[in-house]
């Protein structure tokens, strides 16, 4: 923003990877690797039951046991192995319905931005009901009419994601379709669909990633929020929605039930945040150029 | 003006009826659609007047047209549980539940502004790094695990306020603060991004050369036309904030809307989940509007264009 400076404060960046974006990035991978080994890895099986050692303290605290690293929650069942197995339906659900919205949403931000016209008319004036209808209104409507279960949680949040990569695709599809090397492109004998995937796409693909870093936490948040509200994933399969609403009447007598998923989960969203963050300022050309 | 009014005003009335017909086709979704909105004990006799009754025999653009006349006149039916009509039901809980949205709302632009106009007068410093540290964390923290925090905190461990319920004044803070903390994060970094865009424009360097001071150019200059994004976020930011509330209401036991409509899914209430639905998105639709007025006022080119 001011010229006279020669250069600007980078306080964040070094060799163009910023702290901030480098954090991000380490808690994501550490976290997606746990989900993975997660049949490895975690001590128990999630769902085995031991009434004997019920709501054990994690091994730091009094009456903690190395067999339980993270305490047992109210049916004796291995809090840790618990979240680790979490991870993996989190990410999952997170996962597919990202793919399912992103897939709608280019394709239809690509015709819509591309054809123009009526088409165009059409999809934005679904784009404006979609979003009149929050998203977590519309999988509690949806949901408890179809019932809870893990695809039907990924087809609902997938299909009502689509919005936000329909008009950001859209919009940069309307400013690049005008571009010299388009009209080279067809100039030469491209046809709609070659221009689309190989000319506008590559060009799209870099806001598609940032959309994905702000949806991906929020599908998993609106996942754990639906089974706070009583839709989410059906018990007893492990998913950090889960085991913090599980924790909720124990909060004042084993306050780690609630806190430790919570903790993954908020980690989580964070590095993925971060992550974004950083993206979005790099892909950014103005606020690249400026060093911010 | 009246024109950007009318045409604003007509692609809400398109939008209206778009939801009314996803509403709708809520039903459609079940198997059989008559027994869907009948309690769990109806006799088959009125199951059957009922599937006559709403036409679930006729063709399905009659159907809609015949669910749209009914809306329209307020009939969603009436509740399988309590059998009072839906509609009057959620609107009973609507006050309620839009001075909970609105008092969140105060709390996230109490806490976004200063925080914005803090950022971004003094980027890559501290009190920049800080907050956009407040926001980022604000916006990871699921609002059901800090509303369960701030109880435990505030109601049961210190005894300042109200567990849950309503009331006062004081039964609105802790569930305001929860929503607010959760939409703030986003405000907060739209704001310091477009006032940082702003400060960097020509007007603003004429204004520091005729020698305002730095307070007078970002209240004065900078944050007019910085507050053009802030609304656009805010108007998306509306479907956050609404589904805050709703699962904050469940968390607080606050009798709103999202109350009501979390015990109307685990009843298999149709009905009110059908009208919850509706009357939801036309809050969305009627402040939408009303930013759109704000807009219109904050930027002449579209009031005109």
């Amino acid at each position: 923003m001011d010229e006279a400076s020669p250069t600007p404060p980078r306080r964040w960046t070094s060799r163009g990877l910023s702290t901030p974006a480098v954090i991000g990035a380490g808690i994501v991978a550490a976290i997606v690797l746990l989900a993975l080994l997660a049949p490895w890895i975690s001590p128990h099986d999630p769902l085995a039951q031991v009434l004997p050692d019920r709501l054990k303290p994690p091994a730091w605290l009094p009456g903690g046991s190395s067999t339980y690293l993270l305490g047992t929650d109210a049916n004796g069942r291995d809090l840790l192995s618990r979240i680790l197995w979490g991870a993996r339906t989190s990410l999952e659900i997170g996962i597919l319905s990202v793919f399912l919205g992103a897939a709608i949403g280019v394709t239809s931000g690509l015709l819509a931005g591309y054809r123009g016209g009526w088409l165009d008319t059409i999809i934005g004036r679904l784009a404006d009901i979609q979003q009149a209808i929050p998203l977590l209104i519309l999988a509690l409507a949806v949901i408890s009419v179809v019932g809870s279960s893990i695809l039907n949680l990924v087809l609902v949040l997938g299909i009502g994601s689509w919005l936000y990569y329909h008009r950001v695709v859209r919009g940069e599809v309307l400013a690049v379709r005008e571009r010299p090397y388009i009209d080279a492109a067809r100039a030469v004998g491209a046809g709609d669909r070659r221009i689309l995937v190989r000319h506008i796409l590559p060009n799209v693909a870099g806001s598609i990633v940032v959309i994905v870093t702000l949806e991906l936490p929020q599908v998993i948040l609106f996942t754990a929020g639906l089974t706070f509200l009583g839709l989410g994933v059906p018990p007893p399969t492990p998913e950090w929605g889960r085991l913090i609403f599980d924790g909720r009447d124990y909060l004042q007598t084993a306050w780690w039930l609630t806190v430790e998923p919570a903790v993954f989960l908020v980690l989580f969203v964070l590095g993925v945040n971060l992550l974004g963050d950083a993206l979005r300022d790099r892909l950014d050309p103005i606020r690249r150029h400026r060093g911010r | 003006m009246a024109s950007f009014l009318f045409r604003r005003l007509l692609a809400n009335a398109i939008v209206v009826v778009g939801v009314a017909f996803i509403v709708f086709a809520l039903v459609f979704l079940t198997s059989d659609p008559a027994r869907a909105l009948l309690p769990l004990d109806a006799p088959p006799a009125a199951v059957e007047s009922l599937r006559l009754n709403l036409g679930f025999n006729q063709p399905i653009p009659i159907q809609f047209l015949g669910f749209l006349g009914r809306a329209i006149q307020g009939d969603f039916g009436t509740s399988t549980r309590t059998l009072e009509p839906a509609l009057g039901m959620v609107l009973d809980r609507l006050p309620a539940t839009l001075s909970l949205g609105a008092a969140g709302l105060l709390v996230s632009l109490l806490i976004s502004v200063p925080l914005g106009i803090a950022a971004a007068a003094r980027p890559d410093t501290w009190v920049d790094v800080t907050a956009r540290s407040v926001a980022i964390a604000g916006q990871a923290v699921p609002g059901f695990v800090l509303g369960q925090v701030l109880i435990l905190l505030f109601a049961v461990t210190w005894r300042f306020l109200p567990v849950s319920g309503s009331g006062g004044i004081s039964y609105l803070i802790l569930p305001a603060i929860v929503i607010g903390l959760g939409s703030a994060a986003g405000l907060t970094r739209i704001l310091r991004s477009s006032l940082l865009d702003v400060l960097g424009s020509d007007y603003i360097r004429t204004a520091r050369a005729k020698g305002l001071g730095p307070t007078r150019v970002m209240l004065g200059h900078a944050l007019r036309n910085a507050a053009i994004p802030f609304v656009t976020f805010l108007a998306f930011d509306l479907a956050a904030i609404v589904s805050g509330v709703i699962v904050v209401e469940v968390v607080f036991s606050y009798p709103g809307m999202g109350l009501l409509v979390v015990q109307a899914v685990a009843n298999r209430d149709l009905p009110v989940i059908q009208a919850f639905t509706f009357v939801a998105a036309l809050t969305i639709v009627t402040v939408n509007l009303g930013l759109d007025i704000v807009y219109g006022l904050l930027d002449p080119r579209i009031r005109l264009g």
